[in-house]
């Protein structure tokens, strides 16, 4: 599971992050290379020895799935050289203390679109509860939906809000400000009538004694009088702020952008792009929530501190370079045995502190703090490259000038970008929000079409590996995410290698005897060794459950691909919060089909081998092993799409 | 300068807090059927990101009105803000107001 970085008492270590190599990090490193050598000495064993050139038109393929699969794993291990483990203390117990008035202001957005407006109210109630001054904390509900019922709910919480002691003594010490500073104007109102008339009697021994003790005051201004009128003119100054900030206490705000037909609005990203721009938010760091997504009390006391360093010669904070911090996601309603494979442990813990440690950390759209300054000096830069090309774009840059809105998976694109222009990204390995899982599978997958098709949309548009700005690695590790979405070809013939045997005979590799067991097993063991290593403390079943979906989900990679690539218009279409029961077969036909061909095959095959029709037993029992993998993995969807609750 | 072409100079800070009222300014003047506005900078201190995309939204604005708006005295720091995010190309950025009126008088 993902580890906690909560400790009882303080963490001793100097300074308030500290950010160490995960456990088991050598060892990974030393059977990732083992692995690597013997995948490599294998793949040329399979090309020189083993083509079956008679039957080349299953052999070269899969000969290229294998070899995909190699370079992916490179790829991956590379990703997973460098997993750093996070641990932070809290602001409040930062070493040394940050003062609660240094303490930055923070804006949380919920962006919803069509969810319940109870489900959002539940997230707003917490994000107003979250552990923080409460005068430097806004809660913003972004409702692209513009409903009705949302604005209520919004309305009545923050009228609720008011009402708490916290923001009741907020106000009562505002309150007290203003009188105190309209009492000050009094008195020197008073004082510089009192000085005026000295100055018309011309007492002038007064004068010049009064001159003097004014001059002392402030060299740079004559007399006393201009003194105080200077005083006054502050004054003014601050009770019109005090003013400005009593009428503003309201911090659970409402905002739908206006949609005008006919013009793109550019979805999740114009939402929230509105809202930076709207001049209605100015909050110095920005929490952004999915409308589903509760965050626990902690979250900031726990985020913050990523963003500062000490400055031991100055003696005091300063910002760093740090744009985001990401947090996990977890799910609140996920079934025991997660029928839809939504835990994501292996990204939510191995991957991402990998990519962390080669400062490539992604922005995953919800659970994340972003510092605003990073946010739109990066969008301005990337939006003045966008105007250059097309001068229109300026009608709508409120709604593109800050999140990236060139794809539908636009955290992914942004958080290139941020890295692109220079700053640094954290994960933050703690569950510091929770959320609801889609838990029906048509929902599921349009969640999974809509990460695949907007990474890969990002691939053509703005390729990382050719994107200047990004380190090495950054690239390796973008790049990683989007060549994996080529995975359902190689997968597609994984899977037909053992029908076109039990079905032509056909073999695509040379021989499937011994020959082929030495070089195929030890390869095989220590693959899974690595593997082992690598998602130590990650439960057997939760490996299972992703490994049966990235196979199972050949499909909807493949559809991406193709959709993609051949510029077939994309819709953001935002994942229902809500269950949508029914029976998916249909969804799943592809996997069906090959579930049930292989069963068949098997079968049909094995009535050969009775028949004495097969020379070589031995090969039908290799393909009989393949079949029974092959078949177990995509049972894992088949199941999911009549799996409903109650079962 | 005539009536319409209007000078505005925002003071001291351009930032998260004062950028707004800046642009609540600017769209009020667009509201007057003026010619071009120029923002003269000579006493802004600070310029962060927030200040320039208010300027940005005030340029939208303009455009959208069609009323020409310019910038003149931009500050060392402002300068390397515009010129890091690339906008020191989408603005008219003048050396003072007279290098400005130089301009409005060659198109008169």
């Amino acid at each position: 599971m993902t580890a906690t970085t909560v400790l009882e008492g303080l963490p001793s270590f100097v300074g308030n992050t500290r950010s160490q190599l995960k456990k088991r990090t050598l060892l990974f490193r030393y059977l990732a290379i083992i692995n690597l050598s013997l995948g490599g000495w294998y793949l040329i064993w399979r090309t020189t020895h083993s083509i079956n050139w008679a039957a080349w038109w299953i052999s070269l393929p899969l000969l290229g799935a294998e070899i995909y699969g190699y370079i992916g794993a490179v790829i991956f291990i590379i990703g997973l050289w460098r997993p750093l483990v996070r641990q932070v203390k809290s602001l409040a117990q930062n070493v040394p203390n940050m003062p609660r008035s240094q303490w930055p202001t923070v804006d949380v957005f919920i962006a919803c679109y069509n969810e319940p407006a109870e489900m959002v109210e539940k997230t707003a109630r917490a994000a107003l509860s979250l552990d923080y001054p409460a005068e430097k904390l806004r809660v913003y509900v972004l409702d692209d939906g513009n409903a009705p019922e949302m604005r209520e709910m919004a309305e009545h919480l923050c009228l609720e809000d008011l009402q708490i002691p916290e923001m009741q003594s907020l106000a009562q010490r505002l309150k007290a400000e203003h009188r105190k500073s309209v009492a000050q104007k009094a008195k020197l109102e008073d004082a510089l009538a009192v000085l005026q008339s000295k100055e018309e009697q011309e007492d002038c021994s007064d004068q010049i004694e009064l001159q003097q003790i004014a001059t002392l005051l402030n060299p740079q201004q004559y007399t006393l009088s201009e003194q105080v009128v200077e005083a006054i003119k502050a004054i003014k100054i601050s009770i019109h702020q005090q003013g400005m900030a009593l009428s503003d206490l309201a911090r659970c705000r409402y905002i739908a952008r206006p949609k005008p037909k006919g013009r793109p609005h550019h979805a999740k990203a114009g939402n929230i792009n509105h809202a930076i721009f709207s001049g209605k938010t100015t909050g110095e760091f920005i929490l952004t929530l999915d409308a589903d997504h509760i965050p626990k009390t902690q979250f900031l006391q726990r985020v913050l501190p990523y963003f500062f360093k000490y400055n031991l010669h100055q003696g005091r904070y300063e910002a760093n370079t740090t744009a985001f911090v990401q947090t996990p996601q977890s799910f609140y309603n996920l079934p025991a045995d997660d029928p839809f494979c939504h835990r994501a442990a292996l990204f939510y813990g191995p991957i991402q502190q990998g990519k962390d440690g080669l400062n490539s950390a992604f922005y995953t759209g919800t659970n994340a703090l972003l510092r605003r300054e990073a946010l739109v000096t990066t969008g301005l830069q990337n939006f003045s490259q966008s105007l250059a090309q097309d001068s229109d774009r300026l009608s709508e840059f409120e709604l593109i000038g800050g999140l990236s809105s060139c794809s539908i998976t636009e955290d992914m694109n942004t958080a290139m970008r941020l890295h692109a222009a220079g700053w640094q990204s954290v994960y933050h390995d703690e569950i510091l929000a929770v959320g609801l899982a889609p838990d029906d599978l048509s929902s599921t997958l349009k969640q999974r079409l809509r990460w695949a098709q907007g990474t890969l949309q990002v691939l053509q548009t703005e390729n990382p590996l050719t994107k200047s700005g990004l380190s090495f690695w950054q690239r390796l590790q973008y790049f990683q995410t989007m060549y994996s979405y080529f995975a359902g070809f190689p997968t597609l013939v994984f899977l037909l290698c053992p029908l076109v045997y039990f079905f032509a005979g056909v073999i695509p590799v040379e021989a499937f005897g011994i020959d082929f067991v030495i070089h195929f097993l030890p390869v095989y063991l220590i693959n899974r060794i690595t593997l082992m290593v690598v998602v130590w403390g990650i439960s057997a079943r939760e490996i299972w459950r992703s490994e049966q979906y990235g196979v199972a989900l050949f499909p909807l990679f493949i559809q991406s691909v193709l959709s993609v690539f051949f510029k077939q218009p994309l819709s953001f279409q935002v994942t229902p919060k809500q269950r949508q029961s029914g029976i998916y077969l249909k969804l799943v036909w592809p996997q069906l089909t090959l579930f049930c061909l292989l069963i068949v095959g098997v079968l049909w095959a094995g009535l050969q081998l009775t028949l004495g029709n097969i020379s070589t037993p031995s090969t039908y029992w290799v393909n009989v092993a393949w079949s029974v993998y092959n078949i177990s993995l995509l049972w894992s969807i088949i199941r999911a799409s009549f799996w409903s609750p109650a079962n | 300068m005539s009536e319409l072409n209007v000078v505005i100079q925002p003071e001291q800070s351009l930032d998260i807090t004062t950028s707004e009222s800046l642009r609540i300014k600017i769209t009020d003047t667009l509201q007057r059927n003026v010619d071009s506005i120029l923002i003269d900078c000579q006493h802004v201190t600070f310029m962060d990101s927030s200040g320039l995309s208010a300027m940005v939204m005030a340029l939208k604005h303009a455009k959208e009105a069609n009323v020409r708006l310019a910038l003149c005295a931009v500050g060392e720091q402002a300068g390397m803000l515009f010129s890091l995010t690339g906008m020191d190309q989408i603005f008219e950025i003048f050396e003072d107001r007279a290098a400005f009126e130089k301009t409005i008088a060659q198109l008169a």
